[in-house]
């Protein structure tokens, strides 16, 4: 049977690399059963994403969205632990939970890449050792020889740089 | 820009939430104020949903030298 549609190179690393890619989201959830969820996520998010942006290296690409999204899971989880684990469960009748998953579309992905691609260099390369390579703040002010209140303001820059772009489409 | 409108303090306190989250893990305490702040305003837990919306977004855009 002949699929209706070739897989792009990032679907494709997915396929190849599935292990090493559940390894390492399992390395950060320590549960098998969400490591298989988010991989799953991951990689329906890789192919929305690919009709949104050009991807150079799918291998590293690939990583680097099971890894994102598998510690934002594990850190939306230790929030909502704390909600239960707290006091009693009458917080004034609000609940708040973040969705386990979070949709997005390719036309937000479009304009927040774009964005991302008119910031100055400087800050978009902070942002990206904050946010993709995990680095804190102070190592990312190491890193590039400037303030942690520097760096600290130049992430908030960029995402509310991002989030403006969303809204003035 | 430089509006010092509450929604924009709102935003920047919503930032500083979900960055504080990505910085490592919450102290018991932290996630206590955290929760007590979205519980006081649909306004809070708004733009926090916005700050994690955004948040996953980024985390999706390749990087720029590779």
């Amino acid at each position: 049977m002949r699929q209706s549609k070739p897989l792009s190179p990032v679907e494709e690393v997915f396929v190849k690399d599935r292990i090493k890619i559940f390894n390492s989201v399992l390395k950060i959830l320590a549960n098998r059963e969400l490591a298989e969820d988010v991989v799953h996520d991951a990689y329906l998010k890789v192919r929305e994403a690919g009709a949104a942006v050009s991807v150079k290296q799918p291998a590293a690409y690939a990583f680097q969205v099971a890894r994102c999204l598998a510690i934002d899971r594990y850190r939306r989880r230790a929030l909502e632990t704390g909600i239960f684990s707290g006091e009693s469960d009458d917080t004034q009748g609000v609940t708040y939970s973040t969705p386990e998953r979070i949709e997005i579309g390719r036309e937000e992905l479009r304009l927040v890449s774009r964005a991302m691609n008119s910031l100055p260099t400087r800050t978009r390369r902070a942002f990206e050792l904050y946010r993709m390579a995990g680095y804190t703040q102070r190592e990312v002010a190491e890193q590039l020889g400037v303030s942690t209140t520097l760096v600290n303001f130049m992430i908030r820059d960029a995402l509310s740089h991002c989030r403006s772009s969303l809204s003035s489409e | 820009m430089a509006s010092d409108s509450g929604e924009d303090a709102v935003w920047q306190a919503a930032l500083d939430w979900s960055m504080r989250m990505h910085d490592g893990d919450l102290e018991d305490a932290e996630r206590a104020q955290l929760h007590a702040w979205l519980a006081a305003s649909p306004n809070h837990r708004e733009a926090f949903q916005e700050a994690e919306r955004l948040w996953t977004l980024t985390g999706l855009v390749p990087p720029k030298d590779e």
